[in-house]
């Protein structure tokens, strides 16, 4: 990597890096684990960035690399969830209540399945269409179609109705 | 869907402030790739001095002398190779190091011991030094890890990720923001079969595993070192988790997947067997 495509990773990354941390959030729901994981992505990218900038859609492939990353941590022995004897939480309890409770659409993301939860945000944050995300994920899209409406459902049980005007 | 993009961007409250900085990142990459033509360049060079200097020395070897092998893993299309470890435990020696002199050694060490086991493998993307990817770390311990992708020329990779750890007592030391340490952690690493199966990573009993969900042994290994060799199944995912402790107290522990970051559950079973990994990190070259 020469330094004119030092410059140009660098013009590339400095204009993604918010979107890239906000997606990371939205994945994980904590900062220092979505610096982690924006931290692998660029690296990654950095190290493939003669190949990614040949890439068709070079935000498609950075958005991979940092799913496939958060997919790969979660994956990890120590990163699994706890074996408990109280029942998980349920979505439909926790109560959306309007603006101010915004905060709670981000608990009832982090209640979903790392897999439908990564759909919800592919599909609904990034804007991806189902054969995208199914591609990204590496799934089909029939299994696309059916998280992304599993995640809805969820959400949508305890959401106002407006929200999802647009989607019915 | 733009009401609820809206909204979801509503809630994500209170960023912090980013330290990923792209120049850092930047000048750390081309320090490590440095390191890497250097060393494979000083890596060739002393092994053709040392095998020129066998050969003036000892004689041309005979066929048919005793070498020690490992099996490849089932079903693996890896190619095995002669490791060498002495079977008398010898700590390593070197100064004082900064974290950054002793994850490069590591690092160096590490691909040696996986070219020595596996010759032609590649760690893609390479190994990053604990000190800049953070994911847990071990109180009362000097640790470093890394992680990756293994692939082997045949094709196919794993992940993989290794960490090393050397007891400190009586120091303590500062870890970045991000890093995070589980109570009973350390049980995984220095509890042998009974800590692999009966703690999880926040040191919490769990029930003991249906046989067929692994199967793990505690064995012997060079350099006076003790082997636990674990393999667990989490649905399609296969782990082979090796882990050696020396008799100083130090430890190094590795992970293999049958996937990776870029092909999920591709094989059936991870591309390096439990011996070959043990092979490769019963070194006390990879102690920090």
């Amino acid at each position: 990597v020469g330094k004119a495509e030092d410059d140009e990773y660098r013009e590339f990354v400095l204009s993604r890096l918010d979107r890239l941390r906000r997606i990371a959030y939205l994945l994980c729901r904590d900062w220092h684990t979505a610096d982690d994981l924006v931290s692998i992505t660029l690296t990654r990218l950095y190290r493939n960035w003669g190949r990614a900038r040949a890439a068709t859609s070079l935000d498609a492939y950075v958005r991979a690399i940092l799913t496939h990353a958060w997919l790969d941590e979660q994956r990890r022995p120590w990163r699994r969830e706890d074996v408990t004897d109280r029942p998980p939480d349920r979505a439909a309890e926790v109560s959306f209540s309007g603006a101010s409770d915004r905060a709670d659409l981000a608990a009832l993301l982090t209640a979903l399945p790392r897999r439908q939860r990564a759909v919800v945000v592919l599909r609904f944050y990034c804007d991806l269409s189902v054969a995208d995300t199914a591609g990204l994920l590496g799934v089909s899209e029939g299994t696309v179609k059916s998280q992304s409406a599993r995640g809805l459902e969820i959400l949508r049980a305890a959401m106002p109705d407006h929200v999802f005007g647009e989607l019915a | 869907m733009k009401m609820l993009q809206a909204l979801l961007d509503e809630s994500i409250v209170d960023p912090m402030p980013p330290f990923t900085s792209v120049d850092r990142l930047i000048a750390r990459e081309r320090r490590r790739r440095r390191r890497h033509r250097a060393g494979i360049a000083c890596g060739a060079a002393a092994a053709v001095l040392a095998v020129v200097g066998a050969v003036a020395f000892f004689g041309t070897p005979k066929p048919g002398a005793p070498r020690l092998t490992v099996e490849p893993a089932t079903g693996s299309t890896a190619q095995t190779a002669t490791p060498s470890p002495s079977d008398v435990f010898v700590p390593p020696s070197h100064g004082p190091e900064t974290d950054a002199e002793t994850a490069a050694r590591l690092d160096a060490a590490l691909r040696a011991r996986v070219s020595t086991v596996v010759p032609g493998a590649g760690l893609d993307p390479a190994i990053v030094p604990f000190v800049d990817v953070g994911l847990v770390t071990y109180q009362g311990y000097l640790t470093f890890s890394g992680k990756g992708a293994l692939s082997l020329p045949s094709g196919g990779d794993s992940g993989i990720e290794v960490y090393a750890l050397r007891p400190t007592p009586g120091t303590t030391r500062t870890d970045p923001p991000g890093i995070k340490s589980y109570p009973g952690i350390l049980e995984r690493v220095f509890g042998g079969c009974a800590g692999a199966f009966t703690l999880n990573a926040n040191g919490t009993p769990v029930p003991q595993p249906n046989p067929t969900d692994g199967s793990c042994t505690e064995r012997g290994g060079p350099s006076g070192t003790r082997l636990t060799l674990v393999q667990q199944r989490y649905g399609r995912q296969v782990a082979n988790t090796v882990v050696a402790v020396f008799p100083d107290g130090s430890a190094v522990t590795t992970t293999m997947t049958n996937d990776s970051p870029t092909a999920p559950a591709a094989t059936a079973l991870p591309l390096l067997s439990l011996d070959q990994l043990a092979a490769i990190i019963a070194d006390p070259s990879l102690i920090p």
